[in-house]
């Protein structure tokens, strides 16, 4: 089942610009965040998460161009 | 046939808002281990390219993937790590096909689904108007 992407954007609000973000599947929790990915992971999957859901909070002030 | 229908993201308020194609999509790489990560459905990009961090977060190891450069606004030659992985969009939509991983991409914090193993494989339908797109397999 597809996350919706705008609600996991929702959980990151509040949370410090560019940091690493693990969201629980439910999409109901914020397991971890932080400047290292790779602890942010940990720490989700310290907490059970099998595969959790990782991203960046993004910067809404930021243009990309790919 | 399968199709999923996703809402555009949403990045800012009011009219200074960024509406991108993103979807969630399971990475599983060939040792086991798998992340959730967003990625945007990309048409120019040639091929799947993640953060090189979601290479680290996989478990894999750096000094025994394959390299290539790749090339994008801004950089014009980026160190890319290679690998075959299986991305899962859900709903039966999955497919396994040649990854890069690039610091270049650790910025955005989301992956590119390029025309490599994604747009060759399916019908990517955009209605940017009613910020929506559908992934749609054969």
């Amino acid at each position: 089942m597809a996350m919706n992407i705008n609600e996991i954007h929702a959980l990151m609000d509040g949370l410090p610009i560019g940091a690493w973000v693990a969201i629980s599947t439910d999409q109901r929790r914020v397991l971890s965040y932080g400047e290292d990915a790779l602890q942010v992971f940990a720490e989700a999957k310290k907490q059970g998460e099998k595969v959790p859901f990782i991203g960046r909070v993004p910067d809404p002030n930021e243009l990309m161009f790919f | 046939m399968r199709r999923i229908t996703y809402p555009y993201s949403k990045i800012g308020i009011d009219n200074q808002a960024r509406h991108r194609p993103m979807a969630d999509v399971i990475l599983i790489a060939s040792n086991g281990e798998s992340v959730r990560f967003e990625a945007l459905a990309d048409t120019g990009a040639d091929f799947c390219l993640f953060p090189l961090n979601v290479a680290k977060l996989l478990g894999l190891r750096l000094d025994q993937l394959e390299t290539a450069t790749t090339t994008g606004v801004g950089n014009a030659s980026n160190l890319t790590y290679c690998d075959d992985l299986t991305i899962d969009l859900g709903d039966g939509i999955i497919f396994t096909t040649r990854v890069g991983f690039t610091w270049g991409m650790d910025r955005a914090g989301f992956g590119l689904l390029g025309q490599q193993g994604f747009f060759e494989n399916y019908n990517v339908e955009f209605r940017h108007r009613d910020r929506i797109f559908a992934i749609e397999s054969a």
